[in-house]
């Protein structure tokens, strides 16, 4: 029994030893990184970093003397991206981390090459998150990293703030993390999305005293969707386009759409009511009708009058009706906007293939040999269903307490 | 070895002064009572053992004022034994003694003996007394809704507090005497019927085993009677309030009573039993299963928080939100040791703080909270030894040992904190979970006379849930837990004792018609 425990302890103690040099780090050892840039010029990658310089952070928010930036960046550049990343060491004094990285953000330049490496880099590695939010930019991207960014002093962690609350209640571009866009290029349609980043204004807000002013020369902003065909940029959609994509990929959860109440011949024509929606929700069901493949897509979605100027009186369900119409051909034109786009740069950044699979799983064989072709000449039968659930408190709009006849 | 008492009352006299050494207060008297002119009767008793009114008054006085015995006259010595025994000394316990050894048993039990010359016995009047604490608020368990009387360290109250709260004749109390040099009274107190009979039997057996010079507080007895040594964890409950107590012993567990410790041992008792305040029972069944709760919880919290810190402040890093790891590391930075040696620091000062509290005069007990406020609370941080965080931690885990309502449960978390430190700075979280695991495999090998630690949890009994992280309604607890009491008597109440308002047509009757 003694010699038993004495044994026990013996090995309990040995393992005391092997231990030291473990994947033990204390906090002040590490270099948490933010946001991380991907660039390739010719055959190098250049790889940046947004470190957090915690001690600045707190500062920051203890209302201190400020003055030193809450971020620094560095860039190193090698013939592989982990090589790349490992040669930081030769000028970063702590060991670089990102299982808190947020933003991934690839230049056009590297997506034109192609993404397997980085996903791959980003798969295997176990302390890095397959859930970082991947932004693509035109030129450098080292721009975006310095960028500074006022009330969130850590722009990484401001820009997936920005994506996504903008996915939630704009639904314009989707939020795209690693791991999806992933999945969506090796899926059936071997095709992704990925919103665009940019700095706009110039010039760019890189020191911290140009952050004492009220308002930025530029500013970190969303553009336009890029899209790509398997793991390589292929083209941008305008941000119309990509509301469409939202939609046929049900991707809306909350949006805003303009829309002419209509009726009315005193109004000019153009926009004059508002809708936010409050729910949306798309079927897609692909029919193969004489060896024509053929879309049915279905929108169904609800909302709520924002803004408008009309005099009817909104508590006419035929003017509610109406305005639902409208609605629903506003709607409906975002769609077609995507669609056409896809039909343009034949690609299926709508998960079609995914659906006509499900469902056709044998013509499916046919079909993926040749998906990009079959997929340009689909139809596409479109039916929009909008419900307008509320009109606010307000039953009247102000327009109409304007006139005469009013009260 | 026994002698018979010398007949001569000068030599029995003698023998008891020079066995007890000439003691200063041992008191030998010797005296011819009144009503008879030829016996001598010697008194003999311990200062300070005794009650001196009852020796003088209910021994010496009546002695002295003893009725004349008329014509009978001389009277023998067996007969003037018994009229002293029937007539004179009015006292309640009374008891014949052959032996001088039981004459000197009876002495140091707070006896009074009396001798007559030319007899071989004595008499031994209990006449109890001495200076002993009043029954006050017990100062380490406290409620605030409950008896606030506590037990003391005189054995007779102690007994008297738990038979007046149990006012039945199967209320049994089995003495023993354990201590070769103190001869200490313990006292085993269960109920018949209620109390599990083999249980009981273990433990007085385990109690007659005991061979020891010396039983100065019931620490002692628990040492000698537990089940296993080898265990942060007690396997006995330590209680100083009666209601406690009592409570115990009506679900069926078996109180250990000793003389001169108002500490009262209590067992079988399982884990969760150390987590059930006295209080629990008398107020609302909601707020007490809350409280429960958070008991539970703040003994893991007192386990393993520091740990949990350093493992995830140095392994796992990615488990806390980005905010707040930047907000460590801003603290981590320019702190000069690892956060395991910070821990260590801190919690080492910790204990020895706590240490210090309680061995410090309580004149300047005030100046050790300020200056340990001071010391780990401020200057450690603004000198940059330790991070705000780390003092966060340790104090909030400080704080949460202090719930646990058994303080020999709270040690034990107290322990083990250090280990799973030790295993959280070097394994990381996995280190943690194998030291738990470890932990409950040795909690589920653990027994308290024969009944298994986690009893209601392993083995799983449902019926015995009602009372441990939750405490359900008094009216639907009608079975007393099961193996710790009589498995041929679990009824504790009648069922069906819910309490709802009379009909709905009686009590609305007179308004709705």
């Amino acid at each position: 029994m003694r010699k038993q425990g004495a044994r026990l302890l013996a090995s309990v103690m040995l393992c005391m030893l092997l231990t030291g040099c473990w994947d033990r780090t204390e906090l002040n050892e590490l270099g948490i990184t933010a946001a991380t840039s991907v660039d390739k010029i010719g055959d190098n990658w250049i790889v940046s970093y947004q470190l957090i310089i915690p001690s600045a952070i707190s500062t920051l928010s203890g209302g201190g003397a400020g003055g030193i930036s809450p971020i620094t960046v560095h860039s190193t550049k090698a013939r592989t991206i982990r090589e790349a990343v490992a040669k930081s060491k030769l000028e970063s004094p702590r060991q670089l981390y990102f299982a808190h990285n947020r933003i991934l953000v690839v230049s056009e330049r590297a997506a034109r090459y192609g993404l397997s490496s980085l996903i791959d880099v980003y798969f295997r590695l176990p302390n890095s998150r397959e859930t970082v939010s991947m932004l693509i930019t035109e030129g450098s991207p080292v721009r975006i990293l310095r960028q500074l960014m006022s009330i969130q002093p850590i722009s990484g962690q401001g820009v997936q703030q920005i994506i996504s609350n903008e996915s939630r209640s704009y639904s314009l571009l989707p939020h795209v993390k690693l791991y999806k866009f992933a999945m969506n290029i090796v899926g059936d349609a071997r095709a992704g999305v990925m919103p665009e980043i940019l700095v706009s204004g110039s010039p760019n807000v890189d020191a911290v005293n140009q952050m004492g002013e009220t308002n930025q020369p530029s500013r970190l902003k969303l553009g336009r969707l890029a899209v790509f065909k398997s793991d390589r940029f292929y083209g941008w959609f305008s941000q119309r386009e990509s509301f469409g994509v939202s939609f046929l990929t049900d991707e809306v959860n909350q949006a805003s759409i303009s829309f002419n109440c209509g009726g009315g011949s005193d109004q000019q024509g153009g926009m004059n009511s508002a809708v936010t929606l409050t729910r949306s929700q798309t079927k897609v069901k692909p029919h193969i009708v004489d060896g024509h493949l053929q879309m049915e897509v279905h929108v169904k979605s609800a909302g709520m009058l924002e803004e408008t100027v009309c005099t009817d009186n909104l508590q006419d369900p035929k003017v509610i009706k109406r305005m639902e119409g409208s609605i629903q051909k506003e709607i409906n034109g975002i769609i077609m906007a995507a669609w056409e786009a896809c039909k343009r740069d034949k690609v299926d950044v709508l998960g079609f293939a995914g659906a006509v699979h499900r469902k056709y799983p044998k013509q499916w064989k046919r079909m993926k040999q040749n998906w990009d072709q079959e997929f340009a000449s689909a139809d596409l039968k479109l039916t929009v269903d909008f419900k307008l659930e509320r009109i606010g408190v307000s039953n009247k709009s102000f327009k109409s307490l304007e006139e005469p006849e009013g009260e | 070895m026994t002698t018979a008492i010398p007949k001569q009352l000068k030599v029995a006299l003698n023998w008891i002064n020079s066995e007890l050494g000439n003691s200063p207060d041992t008191v030998t008297r010797m005296f011819t009572p009144s009503g008879t002119d030829s016996v001598s009767v010697g008194v003999v008793y311990i200062e300070g053992l005794v009650s001196m009114d009852t020796v003088n008054g209910r021994i010496i006085h009546t002695l002295m004022d003893a009725p004349d015995l008329g014509d009978q006259k001389p009277l023998n010595c067996d007969g003037y034994f018994r009229f002293l025994k029937e007539k004179v000394v009015s006292v309640g316990r009374i008891a014949e003694l052959s032996t001088s050894e039981e004459m000197l048993t009876a002495l140091l039990d707070g006896y009074t003996v009396l001798l007559i010359d030319g007899c071989t016995s004595a008499l031994a009047a209990q006449t109890p007394g001495g200076a002993k604490r009043s029954v006050e608020e017990p100062s380490s368990q406290t409620v605030i809704r409950g008896p606030k009387e506590g037990f003391t360290e005189d054995l007779g109250t102690n007994i008297s507090l738990i038979r007046r709260k149990i006012k039945s004749s199967k209320l049994r109390f089995v003495q023993f005497k354990i201590g070769q040099v103190t001869q200490t009274d313990v006292v085993v107190s269960y109920i018949e019927d209620i109390a599990n009979a083999k249980i009981v039997d273990e433990i007085q057996k385990r109690l007659e085993s005991i061979d020891t010079d010396s039983i100065l507080e019931s620490g002692y007895i628990e040492e000698f009677i537990q089940d296993r040594t080898f265990t942060p964890f007690p396997t006995l409950l330590n209680m100083e309030r009666p209601d406690s107590i009592v409570g115990g012993i009506l679900e069926g567990q078996i109180a250990i009573l000793v003389d001169g410790t108002p500490f009262v041992l209590l067992a079988p008792v399982t884990f969760n039993r150390f987590f059930q305040s006295s209080e629990d029972y008398y107020q609302r069944f909601d707020i007490a299963s809350f409280l429960r709760i958070i008991r539970y919880g703040s003994f893991f919290v007192s386990m393993l928080l520091p740990s949990l810190y350093i493992a995830i402040s140095t392994f796992h890093q990615e488990m806390l939100p980005t905010t707040l790891l930047i907000s460590l590391a801003a603290q981590r930075e320019g702190t000069p040791f690892p956060a395991l040696v910070e821990a260590f620091i801190m919690e080492l000062t910790f204990e020895v703080l706590r240490e210090a509290g309680v061995r410090m005069p309580r004149a300047i007990g005030s100046a050790i909270s300020i200056v340990g406020a001071l010391v780990i609370g401020q200057a450690a941080v603004q000198a940059g030894l330790v991070s705000a965080a780390m003092v966060i931690v340790v104090s909030f885990t400080a704080i949460s040992n202090f719930v646990i309502p058994s303080l020999s449960m709270a040690t034990a978390s107290r322990l083990i904190r250090f280990g799973m430190m030790i295993l959280g700075g070097t394994f990381g979280l996995f280190g943690i979970m194998s030291g738990l695991m470890f932990l409950l495999i040795h909690m589920a090998g653990l027994r308290s006379f024969g009944i298994p630690f986690l009893l209601p949890i392993s083995p799983v009994s449902v019926k015995n849930l009602k009372d441990v992280f939750i405490r359900v309604p008094k009216w639907a607890m009608t079975t007393r837990p099961r193996l710790i009491s009589d498995p041929q008597s679990s009824r504790r109440q009648a069922p069906g004792q819910k309490p709802a308002p009379p009909d709905a047509d009686h009590a609305t009757g007179g308004e709705s018609e």
